[in-house]
């Protein structure tokens, strides 16, 4: 048995954790390399001296997909609709991201108008064909298309006819007849690619996953040329929106799963920490330079959603790890409005020229700043001791804020950490309501380089007791890369209400989607044993949002709609008994079932105050107070420290204000509590 | 822990960012649930409601933006809840709800639902909110009789009741309700999102009450007011003062024949206050074209709000330095027994334009060129024929917005009355016994400009059904949305019918003879038969000759504009490349340019310019 390494790039960094058999853990980090992201994993995978003969499974979370639709470099389109709905790209669903601005401009397509064509064919909403596709249909297409490939105009090609979800004969055909004449053309079928109803949200979503078919095919080959120098024994996996793994031939198929790769590792980091530390049901919460991701962890697991949006208005239908992205960072700016009051963000020093204290030319008070002038931060070892963080800098920039506030230096930093906090707060709150849950019930799980420098104010703000920062929180989605299963999410619409369907139907159909699951997952690589979970989305007949109720194959239909009442009542306060239900979504889950890795972490056995200095800084309150400060990698397990205190290491930053203590568990977890005295106040 | 009072300034100005921002959150999750539990479309697609949260004078203290046709509205109608059933009759637990336009409301599907908050037994001030239940009996189906000549056709019209008391459902009032709505259990459904979402709000006031205590938050709550309008006034010191007029026209009140209605304002600036003088409007219409004050006061308020800082917390310290003349009697503040329906959804974007098209004389970079200014109000219902039991639906459509001093005008987007999102076809049709044959932007609908108006849309359905009863409410078909600083104007809308069989489209009049060919009630539309519904473009910003000629080409590739429009319109010469591609005559373009501008200054200098 060898090592399973994880590589997350990052905005920033590229990260790599190894595990090995005997838990333990080997770490490398490297900047990014944002023009060629292949060139640093390379790099990293060769600072960390592991010889690729040694490595069992390797897992990369990557953010190539996403940034090229951010930045709009993906192929150039040629998109097929039904005809009379070639303008569903440019219509969208009509609303507009916010009310009372003139002067906002609609999400842009990632097709040109000029290069989407309706094809003479019509499916109707019980599958049925009312216009059937001739073949003369599809030779004005391929005129069509020959005539863009004659000017070099198309890469690839999208196709979304209307209710394909329900009967995709069209598309397949469409499909049989493009590979036959334009074999060379990358295709996505939007039946393939997302078989759910909502002809917008489904013609983004195959839209999405053409865009970046070229660019992963080639990331892919760079991929496998840097691995050639290391003698990898093993394939390399990317890392899927779903927190499961794809080989790279698959990925290439269905690019449109690692859109939100490099979002899922830190959440299945996330989990995999909040279980040792014996929490089924956490928020993890990853703080970095620029933003905020917050994932939800219940009974275990992680969360998914099917709409999810790579920009306002551009959604990506396929289920994706629940994670908000919020504009609080390190980098975030704290500015005054018009009217006197304080804001923070969202916009973002980021990391060039990053917080007014890097000395990279940033004038604008961050929220780093804010911490450094606190006595939070330690200018000399801020990523351990790689970027020096300049203190006169900081108070330059704080102080033009104070200025306007009419304050001083540290109460306007204190203000802008509890703003900041504030907002996070805010938006797990929502976050909270729309999955329907309490999060006084939930344990924190903070990382990311900042995230565990805010984590104990968030949670007290949000009534949570417990705060779990894991070892090396700032390589938590390198981590969740390297840990991650193989995973399988299906989804399929298939509309219909309670009374009309058999049980039988319903089975029927359970097992179409999991046959083709499985199939899937062994493709990936699967050899042991996985688990399987069938769920309905459900609502009351008329409502426009499901529920995700689990169908158990021994209590039926009946069971999972009494589930949906429960959940119903718990979470919004009422439900109706005779009601009829809708069953809207078969969701099929297929999970490897593997022993999570056993983890040797800060085993290191030293007195308890060993590496201990002061440092004096403010407190939550904004009361200035003498910190005890701690290097994590000295501190022994089962240690036992009260606020206010400062832990450092390399990748991140503990803050413990004063009314918390911190224990380390077992698993080199610090746990975070509200000492007894002080949760009464 | 703090109370609120001797505060810090410092932690003052800090707490009211922070209490600001939780109250908004509140009314945002309140509008979550009631999007996640209700059953209409209108409601779950359309999010045709708003949140809010007042204190005990009746002062808004915060809201969620879902619609801003409601948020001058929902002030009047808390405010007279309020008055009319007296503080002391409120208690903990008790639902209050209203529709009456007469009493603040916007229109008569528009429902507010209030409850008290109660710190310790005392009163805080309520979680409200307003939303659009599709159905309220009267005589059209979706409640929309766009042919109604007085209130009582328009549906069932409720006073301040309390529809729960001590937290159980007052019965009586349910069944009296649920009876004379065509689909009860629609209405059933959406009246327990709307309440149940006001458990939701309530929740986290309490949290804040517990922090700050009553006072303190009473008092936070009167800070942020008056923040709100400190701001306000700075933003409208920065408007040139003086006066400014300017007009728009109905074209027919659905019940009249031959006659139109004038929406006349006058706004004044003086300083750091502006007044919105609408005297010289027409008499009420006989029709259901009437504004309730509560849609003339949201208009003016979305107006404002879309011209000034979008970072200034709404709540009712923005609305104090504006005032609003709205003679009673009149098109824009209807009396009893008027009928007011279409007020609110097709009347409300007309006055927003005529506001911007007054204030752009002062501020032409903040506003736009007219709208489509519709939201193509189209009602359809009746037995479906799969499940045998009653429907209604409230279909809507975007249409192409202003261009504007810095960017072309979005297509087909919903009015600036709401922020609605359209049905998707395949939801639609599951629903619907139609088959929609064309969704596409319409042809040619923006204006020019150096920033173009933005495309309507074309819709084309055919009915499946043996019979489907139709309403509509539609206007701005005869002449286009205005341009602005000299860009065109936006393509006029349509409502035609193909009869089953038939090869011409003809319109509503011609084949009902119905007054108006797009405002009527209960036509009764056979199988086969075919709907087209246009929406308009939005009126250009800008001379033609003054759009840089690489965006001309783009829209010409684009199937925005031809080469022809090109070369006559935008004065831009295209030719051909090797490859068959179109590219940009530089030469050819400076000359048609040189012409042009030579043109424009011999017409100034004519005086005709």
């Amino acid at each position: 048995m060898g090592r399973i390494v994880g590589i997350d790039t990052g905005g920033t960094f590229t990260d790599l954790v190894a595990l090995a058999e005997d838990g333990t853990v080997h770490l490398a980090k490297e900047p990014s390399s944002p023009d060629r992201p292949a060139d640093a994993f390379a790099r990293v995978l060769e600072k960390s001296g592991i010889p690729g003969t040694d490595i069992e499974r390797l897992v990369h979370g990557t953010t190539v997909a996403a940034n090229a639709i951010i930045q709009r470099k993906g192929a150039r389109l040629l998109f097929v609709s039904t005809s009379g709905f070639e303008d569903i790209p440019f219509i969208q669903r009509i609303n507009r991201e916010r009310a009372y601005d003139l002067h906002w401009v609609k999400p842009e397509p990632l097709v040109l108008r000029s290069n989407c064509m309706g094809l003479k064919e019509r499916c109707g909403s019980r599958g049925e064909i009312i216009l059937p596709l001739e073949d003369s249909a599809l030779e004005d297409l391929g005129k069509f298309i020959g005539s863009r490939l004659e000017r070099d105009e198309i890469d690839a090609i999208s196709v979304c006819l209307l209710f394909s979800f329900l009967n995709p004969t069209h598309e397949i055909a469409v499909g049989a007849y493009l590979e036959k004449n334009f074999p060379r053309l990358l295709v996505s079928l939007s039946h393939q690619v997302a078989p759910v109803w909502r002809e917008y949200e489904r013609s983004s979503t195959v839209l999405a996953d053409a865009f970046v078919k070229p660019l992963l095919d080639r990331y892919c080959i760079d991929l496998v040329t840097a691995l050639e120098k290391v003698q990898l024994r093993c394939p390399c996996a990317l890392l899927k929106s779903n927190g499961g793994t794809s080989l790279p031939d698959n990925a290439r198929k269905r690019p449109v799963d690692l859109i939100f790769s490099g979002m899922a590792g830190g959440v299945v980091g996330g989990r995999y920490f909040a279980r040792r530390a014996g929490f089924q049901n956490a928020i993890t919460f990853d703080m970095g330079g620029t933003s905020c991701d917050v994932g939800i962890i219940i009974d275990g697991d992680q969360q998914f959603s099917t709409e999810f949006e790579i920009e306002w208005g551009l959604p990506v239908a396929i289920p994706t790890i629940e994670v908000r992205t919020l504009g609080a960072g390190g980098g975030s700016i704290a500015w005054i409005d018009k009217g006197g009051l304080l804001n923070v963000g969202p916009q973002s020093a980021g990391g060039d020229p990053g917080p007014a204290c890097y000395g990279a030319g940033g004038t604008a008070p961050t929220v780093t700043d804010a911490n450094l002038l606190l006595g939070r931060l330690n200018p000399l070892y801020f990523l351990g001791g790689e970027v020096p963080l300049d203190f006169d800098l900081a108070a330059v920039a704080m102080d033009g804020l104070a200025v306007d506030m009419g304050v001083s230096r540290i109460e306007a930093a204190i203000a802008v950490i509890d703003i900041a906090n504030e907002n996070m707060t805010n938006a797990i709150r929502i976050l909270s309501i729309e999955l329907g849950i309490e999060p006084c019930d939930f344990a924190l799980v903070a990382f990311g380089g900042a995230g565990p420098l805010h984590a104990a104010a968030v949670a007290r703000k949000l009534g949570i007791v417990n705060v779990v920062v894991p070892p090396h929180p700032g390589l938590c989605s390198a981590f969740g890369a390297a840990i991650s299963e193989l995973r399988v999410e299906k989804v399929q619409t298939f509309s219909t209400r309670h009374q009309n369907v058999s049980e039988e139907e319903i089975r029927n159909r359970f097992d179409a989607i999991s046959k083709e699951a499985e199939e899937e997952l062994r493709s990936e690589g699967l050899s042991g044993s996985f688990r399987c979970t069938l769920s309905i989305s459900m609502r009351y007949y008329q409502q426009n949002y499901e529920e995700d109720i689990e169908y158990r194959k021994r209590d039926g239909l009946e069971g999972a709609l009494s589930g949906f009442h429960e959940r119903h009542r718990r979470q919004y306060g009422y439900h109706f008994e005779d009601e009829t239900i809708e069953l809207v979504h078969f969701k099929v889950s297929l999970v490897e079932e593997k022993c999570s890795p056993d983890l040797r972490l800060n085993e290191k056995v030293a007195e308890p105050d060993s590496s201990l200095s002061r440092r004096s800084g403010y407190d939550v309150d904004g009361e200035s107070s003498d910190f005890f400060v701690y290097r994590r990698e000295a501190l022994a397990l089962a240690s036992h420290l009260s606020g206010p205190a400062i832990v450092e290491e390399v990748d991140s930053t503990t803050f413990l204000p004063s009314g918390f203590e911190l224990r380390i568990d077992g698993g080199g977890n610090f746990l975070l509590n509200e000492a007894p005295q002080s949760v009464t106040k | 822990m703090n109370t609120g009072k001797n505060l810090k300034p410092i932690v003052d100005s800090v707490t009211l960012t922070i209490v600001n921002n939780a109250m908004v959150s509140a009314c945002r999750e309140m509008g979550v649930a009631m999007m996640k539990t209700s059953y209409s479309s209108i409601f779950n697609e359309g999010l045709d409601f708003s949140c809010v949260i007042f204190d005990r004078d009746g002062e808004m203290v915060a809201c969620a933006e879902f619609c801003p046709a409601q948020i001058g509205a929902i002030l009047f109608t808390m405010q007279w809840t309020i008055a009319e059933m007296g503080l002391e009759n409120f208690g903990p637990g008790d639902v209050i709800m209203h529709n009456d336009p007469y009493r603040g409301g916007c229109h008569m599907p528009e429902h507010t639902v209030i409850k008290g908050i109660y710190h310790r037994g005392e009163l805080y001030g309520f979680v409200g909110n307003i939303a659009h239940l599709t159905e309220i009996g009267g005589k059209a189906v979706g409640g929309f009789a766009a042919d109604a000549k007085e209130v009582y056709q328009e549906g069932l019209r409720l006073p301040p009741v309390k529809i729960v008391r001590n937290g159980e459902l007052v019965e009586d009032i349910w069944k009296f309700l649920l009876l004379n709505h065509r689909t009860p259990r629609t209405s059933w459904g959406d009246l327990h999102a709307m309440i149940g979402s006001l458990a939701v709000a309530e929740k986290r006031l309490h949290r804040l009450l517990r922090r700050f205590g009553i006072d303190g938050l009473l008092d936070i709550g009167k800070r942020l007011i008056a923040y709100s309008e400190k701001r306000m006034r700075a933003e409208i010191s920065d408007i040139p003062d003086g006066e400014y007029s300017f007009h728009d026209w109905i074209e027919n009140d659905g019940v009249t024949p031959e006659k139109r209605y004038r929406i006349n304002s006058t706004v004044t600036v003086r300083e750091d206050e502006v007044v919105f003088d609408y005297t010289g409007t027409s008499e009420q219409a006989r029709g259901p074209c009437n504004c309730t004050y509560g849609v003339t006061a949201s208009a003016t308020y979305n107006a404002m709000l879309s011209i000034t800082d979008a970072t200034i917390p709404k709540n009712s310290g923005c609305y104090r330095p504006i005032q609003i003349v709205a003679p009673p009697g009149t098109l824009l503040n209807v009396e009893h027994p008027g009928p007011s329906v279409g007020g609110n959804s097709e009347v409300h974007e007309r006055i927003v334009d005529v506001l911007f098209a007054c204030l752009g004389q002062a501020v032409p970079e903040r506003v736009a060129a007219a709208s489509g200014g519709s939201s193509c109000n189209f009602l359809f219902g009746g037995i479906h024929p799969d499940t045998g039991h009653y429907y209604a639906n409230y279909h809507i459509d975007g249409c192409g917005w202003g261009g504007k001093a810095h960017s072309d005008g979005n297509h087909a987007q919903c009015p600036i009355n709401g922020n609605c999102r359209n049905t998707p076809i395949e939801i639609f049709e599951t629903r619907y016994p139609w088959l929609t044959l064309e969704y596409r932007l319409a042809e040619k609908s923006g204006g020019h400009g150096r920033h173009r108006g933005g495309f309507g849309s074309v819709r084309v359905l055919r009915n499946r059904a043996p019979e489907v009863t139709v309403s509509s409410f539609m206007d701005r078909h005869v002449t286009g949305a205005w341009g602005m600083d000299g860009g065109g104007e936006g393509a006029p809308g349509r409502l035609l019918i193909k009869k089953s069989g038939e090869e011409a489209w003809i319109s509503f009049s011609d084949a009902y003879g119905t007054v108006s060919p797009n405002k009527f009630a209960d036509i009764q539309i056979d199988r086969g038969d075919e709907v087209l519904i246009a929406s308009r473009g939005g009126g250009g910003f800008g001379p033609s000759c003054e759009r840089p000629p690489e965006e001309v080409l783009h829209d010409v590739v684009e199937g925005l504009t031809s080469v022809q429009e090109a070369r006559k319109v935008y004065r831009v010469a295209l030719t051909r490349r090797d490859n068959g591609s179109l590219g940009v005559d530089a030469a050819a373009t400076a000359r048609l340019r040189r012409t042009r501008a030579k043109a424009v200054r011999k017409g100034s200098e004519a005086g005709n310019g």
